[in-house]
Protein backbone atom coordinates (compact mmCIF):
# COMPACT_ATOMS: atom_id res chain seq x y z
CA UNK A 1 0.00 0.00 0.00
CA UNK A 2 2.64 2.62 1.38
CA UNK A 3 5.19 1.39 -1.82
CA UNK A 4 2.14 2.21 -4.13
CA UNK A 5 1.61 5.50 -2.85
CA UNK A 6 5.08 6.38 -3.15
CA UNK A 7 5.19 4.98 -6.94
CA UNK A 8 2.23 7.74 -7.18
CA UNK A 9 3.57 10.83 -6.00
CA UNK A 10 6.63 10.06 -8.87
CA UNK A 11 4.43 10.19 -11.24
CA UNK A 12 2.05 12.59 -9.93
CA UNK A 13 1.94 15.44 -12.23
CA UNK A 14 1.58 18.69 -10.90
CA UNK A 15 1.49 22.06 -11.89
CA UNK A 16 4.44 25.05 -11.49
CA UNK A 17 4.39 28.45 -10.45
CA UNK A 18 5.38 29.17 -13.33
CA UNK A 19 2.83 27.73 -15.63
CA UNK A 20 0.36 29.06 -13.26
CA UNK A 21 2.06 32.91 -13.45
CA UNK A 22 1.49 32.40 -17.24
CA UNK A 23 -1.99 31.08 -16.93
CA UNK A 24 -2.78 34.38 -15.08
CA UNK A 25 -0.89 36.60 -17.49
CA UNK A 26 -3.39 34.86 -20.38
CA UNK A 27 -6.27 35.78 -18.63
CA UNK A 28 -5.88 39.05 -17.39
CA UNK A 29 -3.79 40.39 -20.21
CA UNK A 30 -6.34 39.29 -23.26
CA UNK A 31 -9.62 38.25 -21.63
CA UNK A 32 -11.89 39.45 -24.17
CA UNK A 33 -9.81 39.00 -27.70
CA UNK A 34 -12.13 37.00 -29.17
CA UNK A 35 -15.77 37.26 -27.48
CA UNK A 36 -18.84 37.26 -29.66
CA UNK A 37 -22.08 37.06 -29.66
CA UNK A 38 -22.41 33.38 -29.36
CA UNK A 39 -20.01 31.78 -26.49
CA UNK A 40 -18.30 34.92 -25.52
CA UNK A 41 -15.18 34.76 -23.67
CA UNK A 42 -15.09 30.56 -24.35
CA UNK A 43 -12.10 30.85 -26.25
CA UNK A 44 -9.56 33.25 -24.04
CA UNK A 45 -10.66 30.87 -21.41
CA UNK A 46 -9.48 27.48 -23.22
CA UNK A 47 -6.44 29.75 -24.47
CA UNK A 48 -5.39 30.84 -21.19
CA UNK A 49 -5.27 27.02 -19.97
CA UNK A 50 -4.30 25.62 -23.39
CA UNK A 51 -0.25 25.36 -21.64
CA UNK A 52 -1.45 23.98 -19.06
CA UNK A 53 -3.77 21.34 -20.76
CA UNK A 54 -0.98 19.81 -23.19
CA UNK A 55 1.64 19.40 -19.92
CA UNK A 56 -1.27 17.46 -18.12
CA UNK A 57 -2.17 15.69 -20.99
CA UNK A 58 0.62 14.04 -23.06
CA UNK A 59 -1.82 11.85 -24.86
CA UNK A 60 -4.41 13.03 -27.99
CA UNK A 61 -7.34 11.12 -26.46
CA UNK A 62 -7.23 13.23 -23.09
CA UNK A 63 -6.15 16.57 -25.19
CA UNK A 64 -8.97 16.40 -27.58
CA UNK A 65 -11.39 15.44 -24.60
CA UNK A 66 -10.02 18.22 -22.88
CA UNK A 67 -10.17 20.89 -25.74
CA UNK A 68 -13.44 19.60 -26.07
CA UNK A 69 -14.84 20.19 -22.49
CA UNK A 70 -13.38 23.97 -22.41
CA UNK A 71 -15.37 24.87 -25.61
CA UNK A 72 -18.20 25.02 -23.75
CA UNK A 73 -20.01 28.28 -23.12
CA UNK A 74 -18.38 30.93 -20.62
CA UNK A 75 -18.50 34.76 -19.40
CA UNK A 76 -18.04 36.50 -16.84
CA UNK A 77 -16.56 39.92 -15.45
CA UNK A 78 -12.81 39.88 -16.55
CA UNK A 79 -11.70 41.06 -13.17
CA UNK A 80 -13.09 37.66 -11.48
CA UNK A 81 -12.54 35.72 -13.73
CA UNK A 82 -9.35 34.25 -11.24
CA UNK A 83 -12.11 32.42 -8.97
CA UNK A 84 -13.05 29.96 -11.35
CA UNK A 85 -9.85 29.84 -13.52
CA UNK A 86 -8.51 29.11 -10.14
CA UNK A 87 -10.33 25.93 -9.54
CA UNK A 88 -10.44 24.80 -13.41
CA UNK A 89 -6.45 24.17 -12.81
CA UNK A 90 -6.79 22.49 -9.69
CA UNK A 91 -9.20 20.25 -11.10
CA UNK A 92 -7.78 19.13 -14.29
CA UNK A 93 -4.05 18.56 -12.03
CA UNK A 94 -6.28 16.43 -10.25
CA UNK A 95 -7.87 14.48 -12.90
CA UNK A 96 -4.53 14.12 -14.34
CA UNK A 97 -3.57 12.07 -11.60
CA UNK A 98 -6.58 9.82 -11.77
CA UNK A 99 -6.83 6.54 -13.72
CA UNK A 100 -9.73 6.04 -15.82
CA UNK A 101 -12.92 5.25 -14.41
CA UNK A 102 -15.91 6.83 -12.48
CA UNK A 103 -14.52 9.53 -10.31
CA UNK A 104 -12.49 10.39 -12.87
CA UNK A 105 -15.53 11.09 -15.48
CA UNK A 106 -17.31 12.73 -12.52
CA UNK A 107 -14.88 15.05 -11.89
CA UNK A 108 -14.21 15.98 -15.55
CA UNK A 109 -18.34 16.60 -15.36
CA UNK A 110 -17.53 18.86 -12.63
CA UNK A 111 -15.38 21.37 -14.06
CA UNK A 112 -17.68 22.90 -15.89
CA UNK A 113 -20.51 22.53 -13.66
CA UNK A 114 -17.87 24.87 -11.26
CA UNK A 115 -17.57 27.46 -14.45
CA UNK A 116 -21.14 27.56 -14.55
CA UNK A 117 -22.03 27.73 -11.06
CA UNK A 118 -19.60 30.56 -10.47
CA UNK A 119 -20.00 33.14 -13.51
CA UNK A 120 -23.50 34.40 -13.30
CA UNK A 121 -22.76 35.29 -9.44
CA UNK A 122 -19.35 36.89 -10.14
CA UNK A 123 -20.67 38.33 -13.38
CA UNK A 124 -23.00 40.31 -10.87
CA UNK A 125 -20.88 40.98 -8.48
CA UNK A 126 -18.30 42.25 -10.81
CA UNK A 127 -20.74 44.42 -12.82
CA UNK A 128 -22.10 46.62 -9.88
CA UNK A 129 -18.68 46.61 -7.83
CA UNK A 130 -16.01 47.75 -10.50
CA UNK A 131 -18.89 50.26 -11.51
CA UNK A 132 -18.42 51.70 -7.84
CA UNK A 133 -14.89 51.12 -7.59
CA UNK A 134 -14.19 52.53 -11.27
CA UNK A 135 -16.59 55.55 -10.44
CA UNK A 136 -14.84 56.34 -7.39
CA UNK A 137 -10.92 56.51 -9.00
CA UNK A 138 -12.59 58.06 -12.42
CA UNK A 139 -14.18 60.60 -10.31
CA UNK A 140 -10.73 61.11 -7.79
CA UNK A 141 -8.37 61.31 -11.07
CA UNK A 142 -11.01 63.74 -12.89
CA UNK A 143 -10.60 66.15 -10.25
CA UNK A 144 -7.21 66.69 -11.02
CA UNK A 145 -7.76 66.24 -14.80
CA UNK A 146 -10.12 69.33 -14.92
CA UNK A 147 -7.59 71.28 -13.05
CA UNK A 148 -5.19 70.36 -16.06
CA UNK A 149 -3.09 68.12 -14.20
CA UNK A 150 -1.78 65.47 -15.24
CA UNK A 151 -1.77 63.68 -11.67
CA UNK A 152 -5.37 62.23 -12.71
CA UNK A 153 -4.32 60.17 -15.94
CA UNK A 154 -1.24 58.75 -13.40
CA UNK A 155 -3.92 57.95 -10.62
CA UNK A 156 -6.25 56.41 -12.58
CA UNK A 157 -3.50 54.30 -14.29
CA UNK A 158 -2.26 53.16 -10.95
CA UNK A 159 -4.86 52.40 -8.79
CA UNK A 160 -7.01 50.86 -11.72
CA UNK A 161 -4.31 48.21 -12.37
CA UNK A 162 -3.85 47.88 -8.87
CA UNK A 163 -7.57 46.64 -8.27
CA UNK A 164 -7.66 44.61 -11.50
CA UNK A 165 -4.62 43.33 -11.59
CA UNK A 166 -4.65 42.91 -7.27
CA UNK A 167 -8.23 40.77 -7.62
CA UNK A 168 -7.18 38.53 -9.85
CA UNK A 169 -4.06 37.38 -8.83
CA UNK A 170 -5.56 37.39 -5.37
CA UNK A 171 -8.96 35.48 -6.49
CA UNK A 172 -6.93 33.24 -8.77
CA UNK A 173 -4.36 31.53 -6.56
CA UNK A 174 -6.75 31.57 -3.75
CA UNK A 175 -8.88 29.78 -5.90
CA UNK A 176 -5.85 27.42 -7.18
CA UNK A 177 -4.87 26.35 -3.50
CA UNK A 178 -8.61 25.64 -2.10
CA UNK A 179 -10.09 24.40 -5.06
CA UNK A 180 -13.19 23.05 -4.70
CA UNK A 181 -13.52 23.89 -1.12
CA UNK A 182 -13.61 27.43 -2.37
CA UNK A 183 -17.44 26.37 -3.79
CA UNK A 184 -18.15 25.03 -0.73
CA UNK A 185 -16.80 27.66 1.33
CA UNK A 186 -19.01 30.31 -0.45
CA UNK A 187 -22.24 28.19 0.01
CA UNK A 188 -21.74 27.58 3.40
CA UNK A 189 -20.60 31.09 4.33
CA UNK A 190 -22.50 33.00 2.01
CA UNK A 191 -19.30 34.52 1.20
CA UNK A 192 -20.21 35.92 -2.19
CA UNK A 193 -23.36 37.32 -0.65
CA UNK A 194 -21.18 38.81 2.18
CA UNK A 195 -18.59 40.27 -0.60
CA UNK A 196 -21.88 41.44 -2.60
CA UNK A 197 -23.09 43.42 0.51
CA UNK A 198 -20.41 44.91 1.34
CA UNK A 199 -19.63 46.34 -2.11
CA UNK A 200 -22.80 47.37 -1.81
CA UNK A 201 -22.47 49.57 0.79
CA UNK A 202 -19.06 51.00 -0.31
CA UNK A 203 -21.23 51.71 -3.78
CA UNK A 204 -23.89 53.52 -1.73
CA UNK A 205 -21.83 55.75 0.32
CA UNK A 206 -19.74 56.98 -2.46
CA UNK A 207 -22.45 57.56 -4.88
CA UNK A 208 -24.16 59.83 -2.50
CA UNK A 209 -20.85 62.12 -1.98
CA UNK A 210 -20.39 61.54 -6.06
CA UNK A 211 -23.75 63.46 -6.68
CA UNK A 212 -23.24 67.02 -5.28
CA UNK A 213 -19.59 66.91 -6.20
CA UNK A 214 -19.59 66.23 -9.97
CA UNK A 215 -23.71 66.96 -11.00
CA UNK A 216 -23.23 70.33 -12.91
CA UNK A 217 -26.56 71.44 -12.15
CA UNK A 218 -28.12 74.36 -10.85
CA UNK A 219 -30.38 77.36 -10.69
CA UNK A 220 -28.30 79.90 -9.70
CA UNK A 221 -30.23 83.37 -11.83
CA UNK A 222 -31.91 85.82 -10.22
CA UNK A 223 -35.68 86.65 -10.89
CA UNK A 224 -36.61 89.81 -10.11
CA UNK A 225 -40.61 89.82 -9.13
CA UNK A 226 -41.10 93.32 -8.58
CA UNK A 227 -38.29 94.79 -7.20
CA UNK A 228 -37.74 91.37 -4.84
CA UNK A 229 -35.06 89.40 -5.96
CA UNK A 230 -35.77 85.48 -5.79
CA UNK A 231 -32.63 83.54 -6.05
CA UNK A 232 -33.54 80.34 -6.42
CA UNK A 233 -30.38 78.24 -5.48
CA UNK A 234 -29.42 80.32 -2.54
CA UNK A 235 -32.96 79.31 -1.78
CA UNK A 236 -32.79 75.72 -2.25
CA UNK A 237 -29.25 75.77 -0.31
CA UNK A 238 -31.04 76.96 2.43
CA UNK A 239 -32.88 73.68 2.66
CA UNK A 240 -30.50 71.40 1.84
CA UNK A 241 -27.12 71.83 -0.45
CA UNK A 242 -27.36 69.78 -3.33
CA UNK A 243 -30.49 69.00 -3.60
CA UNK A 244 -31.37 69.85 -7.65
CA UNK A 245 -28.32 67.20 -8.41
CA UNK A 246 -29.82 64.75 -6.11
CA UNK A 247 -32.98 64.75 -7.50
CA UNK A 248 -32.00 64.92 -11.09
CA UNK A 249 -30.14 61.53 -10.36
CA UNK A 250 -33.08 60.31 -8.38
CA UNK A 251 -35.08 60.40 -11.01
CA UNK A 252 -32.89 59.49 -13.78
CA UNK A 253 -32.27 55.87 -11.65
CA UNK A 254 -36.32 55.83 -11.32
CA UNK A 255 -36.53 56.23 -15.28
CA UNK A 256 -34.00 53.46 -15.66
CA UNK A 257 -35.29 50.88 -13.17
CA UNK A 258 -37.90 51.60 -15.09
CA UNK A 259 -36.56 49.75 -17.74
CA UNK A 260 -35.84 52.83 -19.88
CA UNK A 261 -32.95 52.65 -22.22
CA UNK A 262 -29.33 55.04 -21.31
CA UNK A 263 -29.80 55.79 -24.51
CA UNK A 264 -33.46 57.54 -24.66
CA UNK A 265 -32.16 58.78 -20.85
CA UNK A 266 -29.44 60.71 -22.68
CA UNK A 267 -31.56 62.04 -25.33
CA UNK A 268 -34.39 63.07 -22.30
CA UNK A 269 -30.94 64.96 -20.93
CA UNK A 270 -30.27 66.80 -24.06
CA UNK A 271 -34.03 68.00 -24.24
CA UNK A 272 -34.16 68.77 -20.65
CA UNK A 273 -30.84 70.94 -20.79
CA UNK A 274 -31.96 73.11 -23.80
CA UNK A 275 -35.24 73.65 -21.42
CA UNK A 276 -32.71 74.38 -18.72
CA UNK A 277 -30.15 76.72 -20.76
CA UNK A 278 -33.17 78.21 -22.62
CA UNK A 279 -34.95 79.51 -19.61
CA UNK A 280 -31.86 80.21 -16.68
CA UNK B 1 -10.33 72.67 -42.10
CA UNK B 2 -8.92 70.34 -44.51
CA UNK B 3 -6.23 67.61 -43.39
CA UNK B 4 -4.34 65.61 -45.74
CA UNK B 5 -4.96 61.89 -46.16
CA UNK B 6 -1.12 60.83 -44.22
CA UNK B 7 -1.93 62.82 -41.01
CA UNK B 8 -5.27 61.53 -40.96
CA UNK B 9 -3.97 58.00 -40.83
CA UNK B 10 -1.73 59.21 -38.38
CA UNK B 11 -3.81 60.17 -35.89
CA UNK B 12 -7.03 57.64 -36.58
CA UNK B 13 -4.09 55.11 -35.71
CA UNK B 14 -3.47 56.84 -32.12
CA UNK B 15 -7.05 57.47 -31.55
CA UNK B 16 -7.74 53.44 -32.29
CA UNK B 17 -5.29 52.05 -30.54
CA UNK B 18 -6.85 52.91 -26.99
CA UNK B 19 -10.09 51.84 -28.10
CA UNK B 20 -8.51 48.61 -29.44
CA UNK B 21 -7.16 48.09 -26.04
CA UNK B 22 -10.38 47.64 -24.47
CA UNK B 23 -10.68 43.55 -26.38
CA UNK B 24 -7.92 43.40 -28.86
CA UNK B 25 -4.93 44.12 -26.88
CA UNK B 26 -4.18 44.35 -23.25
CA UNK B 27 -6.21 46.70 -20.99
CA UNK B 28 -4.05 48.75 -19.01
CA UNK B 29 -6.63 50.74 -17.71
CA UNK B 30 -6.12 52.90 -21.21
CA UNK B 31 -9.89 52.70 -20.96
CA UNK B 32 -10.64 55.17 -19.05
CA UNK B 33 -11.03 58.43 -20.57
CA UNK B 34 -8.79 60.57 -18.36
CA UNK B 35 -5.90 58.32 -18.99
CA UNK B 36 -6.88 57.90 -23.08
CA UNK B 37 -7.25 61.66 -23.09
CA UNK B 38 -4.30 62.20 -22.20
CA UNK B 39 -2.03 60.71 -24.09
CA UNK B 40 -3.81 60.85 -27.55
CA UNK B 41 -2.71 64.63 -26.21
CA UNK B 42 0.31 63.99 -25.89
CA UNK B 43 0.99 62.45 -28.82
CA UNK B 44 -0.90 65.01 -30.68
CA UNK B 45 1.32 67.90 -29.43
CA UNK B 46 -1.15 69.01 -27.32
CA UNK B 47 -0.95 67.69 -23.62
CA UNK B 48 -3.14 70.16 -21.60
CA UNK B 49 -5.90 69.59 -23.84
CA UNK B 50 -5.77 65.95 -23.41
CA UNK B 51 -5.95 65.93 -20.11
CA UNK B 52 -9.00 68.55 -19.51
CA UNK B 53 -11.04 66.51 -22.12
CA UNK B 54 -10.50 63.37 -20.86
CA UNK B 55 -10.94 64.42 -16.94
CA UNK B 56 -14.59 65.90 -18.35
CA UNK B 57 -15.19 62.56 -20.78
CA UNK B 58 -14.89 60.19 -17.37
CA UNK B 59 -17.77 62.19 -15.37
CA UNK B 60 -19.88 61.70 -18.56
CA UNK B 61 -19.74 58.66 -19.06
CA UNK B 62 -19.00 57.29 -15.30
CA UNK B 63 -21.09 54.27 -14.83
CA UNK B 64 -21.99 53.68 -18.15
CA UNK B 65 -20.86 49.94 -17.86
CA UNK B 66 -21.27 46.91 -19.88
CA UNK B 67 -24.08 45.05 -17.72
CA UNK B 68 -24.21 41.28 -18.50
CA UNK B 69 -24.60 40.71 -21.95
CA UNK B 70 -24.68 44.26 -23.14
CA UNK B 71 -21.59 46.31 -25.09
CA UNK B 72 -21.79 49.88 -23.72
CA UNK B 73 -21.02 53.09 -25.63
CA UNK B 74 -17.79 53.25 -26.87
CA UNK B 75 -16.35 55.75 -24.34
CA UNK B 76 -12.54 55.16 -25.50
CA UNK B 77 -13.00 55.81 -28.80
CA UNK B 78 -15.42 59.05 -28.29
CA UNK B 79 -12.64 60.37 -25.46
CA UNK B 80 -9.66 60.09 -28.42
CA UNK B 81 -11.58 61.14 -31.41
CA UNK B 82 -13.19 64.15 -29.66
CA UNK B 83 -9.60 65.10 -28.39
CA UNK B 84 -7.55 64.57 -31.72
CA UNK B 85 -10.97 66.50 -33.54
CA UNK B 86 -10.77 69.49 -30.71
CA UNK B 87 -7.29 69.84 -31.07
CA UNK B 88 -6.90 69.41 -35.29
CA UNK B 89 -9.98 72.11 -35.35
CA UNK B 90 -8.92 74.07 -32.56
CA UNK B 91 -12.76 74.54 -31.50
CA UNK B 92 -13.60 75.45 -27.85
CA UNK B 93 -13.35 72.66 -25.45
CA UNK B 94 -16.50 72.69 -23.84
CA UNK B 95 -18.32 72.41 -27.20
CA UNK B 96 -15.86 69.86 -28.34
CA UNK B 97 -17.43 67.71 -25.41
CA UNK B 98 -20.63 67.41 -27.24
CA UNK B 99 -18.89 65.13 -30.45
CA UNK B 100 -18.80 62.51 -28.00
CA UNK B 101 -22.01 61.03 -28.03
CA UNK B 102 -22.60 60.52 -31.94
CA UNK B 103 -19.02 59.39 -31.77
CA UNK B 104 -19.99 57.00 -29.04
CA UNK B 105 -22.63 55.37 -30.51
CA UNK B 106 -20.73 54.73 -33.77
CA UNK B 107 -17.99 53.17 -31.84
CA UNK B 108 -20.67 50.83 -30.50
CA UNK B 109 -21.88 49.67 -33.36
CA UNK B 110 -18.26 48.81 -34.30
CA UNK B 111 -18.15 46.11 -31.28
CA UNK B 112 -21.11 44.63 -32.16
CA UNK B 113 -19.77 44.41 -35.78
CA UNK B 114 -16.91 42.75 -34.20
CA UNK B 115 -18.86 40.32 -31.59
CA UNK B 116 -20.66 39.29 -34.54
CA UNK B 117 -18.17 38.72 -37.04
CA UNK B 118 -16.05 36.89 -34.36
CA UNK B 119 -18.82 34.27 -33.92
CA UNK B 120 -17.85 31.76 -37.02
CA UNK B 121 -14.22 31.76 -34.97
CA UNK B 122 -15.86 29.49 -32.50
CA UNK B 123 -17.23 27.06 -34.98
CA UNK B 124 -13.59 26.86 -36.04
CA UNK B 125 -12.05 26.29 -33.26
CA UNK B 126 -14.69 23.47 -32.33
CA UNK B 127 -13.39 21.94 -35.12
CA UNK B 128 -9.73 22.36 -33.85
CA UNK B 129 -10.42 21.13 -30.86
CA UNK B 130 -11.45 17.97 -32.41
CA UNK B 131 -8.06 16.95 -33.62
CA UNK B 132 -6.16 18.76 -30.44
CA UNK B 133 -4.44 21.22 -32.60
CA UNK B 134 -4.22 23.80 -29.25
CA UNK B 135 -1.76 25.93 -31.28
CA UNK B 136 -4.29 26.53 -33.76
CA UNK B 137 -6.91 27.16 -31.42
CA UNK B 138 -4.39 29.67 -29.37
CA UNK B 139 -3.65 31.54 -33.05
CA UNK B 140 -7.12 32.22 -33.55
CA UNK B 141 -7.04 34.80 -30.88
CA UNK B 142 -5.24 36.92 -33.50
CA UNK B 143 -7.64 37.13 -35.41
CA UNK B 144 -10.22 38.43 -32.90
CA UNK B 145 -7.71 41.41 -32.63
CA UNK B 146 -7.57 42.27 -36.03
CA UNK B 147 -11.21 41.99 -36.36
CA UNK B 148 -11.63 44.52 -33.36
CA UNK B 149 -8.62 46.36 -34.43
CA UNK B 150 -10.57 47.16 -37.75
CA UNK B 151 -14.05 47.58 -36.53
CA UNK B 152 -12.47 50.39 -34.35
CA UNK B 153 -10.35 52.23 -36.89
CA UNK B 154 -12.69 52.49 -39.54
CA UNK B 155 -15.15 54.40 -37.87
CA UNK B 156 -12.50 56.19 -36.21
CA UNK B 157 -11.03 57.03 -39.78
CA UNK B 158 -14.09 58.65 -40.83
CA UNK B 159 -14.93 60.81 -37.80
CA UNK B 160 -11.42 62.32 -38.43
CA UNK B 161 -10.89 62.46 -41.99
CA UNK B 162 -14.36 63.81 -42.70
CA UNK B 163 -15.30 65.25 -39.04
CA UNK B 164 -12.71 67.74 -38.87
CA UNK B 165 -13.72 70.01 -41.83
CA UNK B 166 -17.25 69.48 -40.97
CA UNK B 167 -16.74 70.65 -37.34
CA UNK B 168 -15.00 73.02 -38.48
CA UNK B 169 -17.67 74.25 -40.65
CA UNK B 170 -20.33 74.27 -37.82
CA UNK B 171 -18.33 75.58 -35.18
CA UNK B 172 -17.68 78.56 -37.07
CA UNK B 173 -21.73 79.33 -37.25
CA UNK B 174 -22.19 77.95 -34.33
CA UNK B 175 -25.12 80.52 -32.12
CA UNK B 176 -24.57 81.00 -28.37
CA UNK B 177 -27.51 79.42 -27.32
CA UNK B 178 -25.91 76.04 -28.49
CA UNK B 179 -23.10 75.97 -26.80
CA UNK B 180 -24.80 77.01 -23.82
CA UNK B 181 -27.50 74.05 -24.41
CA UNK B 182 -24.48 71.70 -24.84
CA UNK B 183 -22.56 72.89 -21.59
CA UNK B 184 -25.82 72.66 -19.34
CA UNK B 185 -26.33 69.26 -20.94
CA UNK B 186 -22.42 68.02 -20.51
CA UNK B 187 -23.04 69.14 -16.59
CA UNK B 188 -25.67 67.12 -16.44
CA UNK B 189 -24.95 63.53 -17.96
CA UNK B 190 -22.88 62.63 -14.50
CA UNK B 191 -26.33 62.08 -13.41
CA UNK B 192 -27.05 59.43 -15.54
CA UNK B 193 -24.01 57.80 -15.02
CA UNK B 194 -24.72 57.83 -10.70
CA UNK B 195 -28.32 57.21 -11.45
CA UNK B 196 -27.83 53.89 -13.29
CA UNK B 197 -25.39 52.88 -10.32
CA UNK B 198 -27.76 53.68 -8.11
CA UNK B 199 -30.51 51.82 -9.71
CA UNK B 200 -28.53 48.58 -10.20
CA UNK B 201 -27.39 48.85 -6.36
CA UNK B 202 -30.69 49.91 -4.84
CA UNK B 203 -32.48 47.89 -2.11
CA UNK B 204 -34.35 50.10 0.79
CA UNK B 205 -31.92 48.67 3.17
CA UNK B 206 -28.98 50.49 1.61
CA UNK B 207 -30.56 53.91 1.81
CA UNK B 208 -29.29 54.64 4.95
CA UNK B 209 -25.56 54.50 3.54
CA UNK B 210 -26.67 56.71 0.70
CA UNK B 211 -27.71 59.00 2.80
CA UNK B 212 -24.45 59.68 5.04
CA UNK B 213 -22.42 60.01 2.38
CA UNK B 214 -24.61 62.50 0.28
CA UNK B 215 -24.60 64.68 3.62
CA UNK B 216 -21.69 64.23 4.51
CA UNK B 217 -20.65 65.72 1.21
CA UNK B 218 -23.04 68.10 0.14
CA UNK B 219 -23.26 69.79 4.16
CA UNK B 220 -20.14 69.19 5.80
CA UNK B 221 -18.09 69.22 2.44
CA UNK B 222 -16.44 66.02 3.22
CA UNK B 223 -13.51 65.30 0.17
CA UNK B 224 -14.56 62.68 -1.81
CA UNK B 225 -12.02 59.96 -0.88
CA UNK B 226 -12.58 60.61 2.73
CA UNK B 227 -16.29 59.29 2.39
CA UNK B 228 -15.02 56.44 0.26
CA UNK B 229 -13.05 55.81 3.41
CA UNK B 230 -16.30 55.67 5.43
CA UNK B 231 -18.23 53.31 3.08
CA UNK B 232 -15.12 51.79 3.18
CA UNK B 233 -15.37 50.78 6.47
CA UNK B 234 -18.98 50.43 6.98
CA UNK B 235 -18.65 47.52 4.11
CA UNK B 236 -16.01 46.05 6.43
CA UNK B 237 -17.97 46.16 10.24
CA UNK B 238 -20.75 44.66 8.35
CA UNK B 239 -18.62 42.10 5.72
CA UNK B 240 -17.19 41.01 9.76
CA UNK B 241 -19.49 41.70 12.54
CA UNK B 242 -22.92 40.95 10.90
CA UNK B 243 -23.20 37.79 11.34
CA UNK B 244 -24.65 35.54 7.93
CA UNK B 245 -27.29 33.61 9.51
CA UNK B 246 -29.21 36.69 10.38
CA UNK B 247 -29.40 37.97 7.53
CA UNK B 248 -31.69 37.29 4.23
CA UNK B 249 -30.10 34.57 1.84
CA UNK B 250 -29.79 35.48 -2.07
CA UNK B 251 -27.88 38.43 -2.71
CA UNK B 252 -26.27 37.47 -5.88
CA UNK B 253 -28.21 35.68 -8.05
Amino acid sequence: MSERNIEGMENQKTLTKKDLTRTFVKFTFFPMVTINYERFQTLQYFCAVSHILEKLYPNEEDRIAAAKRHMAFFNTTPEWMGFPMGITCAQEEQIANLEKGEERTALEESVNTVKASLMGPLAGIGDSLDATIHAIIGALSAGFALNGSFIGAALALILGNAYYFGIGYYSFMYSYKNGMKVIRDMNKTGLLDKIMEAATILGMTAVGALIPSWVGFNLATNIDIGGYVLNIQAELDNIIPGLAPLALTVFLAWLYKKNISSLKLVAFIFVFALVFSLVF
Amino acid sequence: MEIGLGYALYVSIICTFFGWSNYGFVNFQTTQPVVCGALTGLLLGDFKTGIIIGGTLQLVYMGIVGVGAAIPVNKTTATTVTTALCIITKIDMQTAVALAVPVSVLGQLGRMAAWTLNTPLMHIADKYAEKAEFKKMTRLQLVGSLVFFLTEFIPVFLCIYFGSSFVTMVNDNMPVWISEWLKAATGMLPALGFGMLLSMMYKPKYIAFFIIGFVMCAVFGGSLLSIALLGAAFAMIVYFFVPTAKRKKGGAA
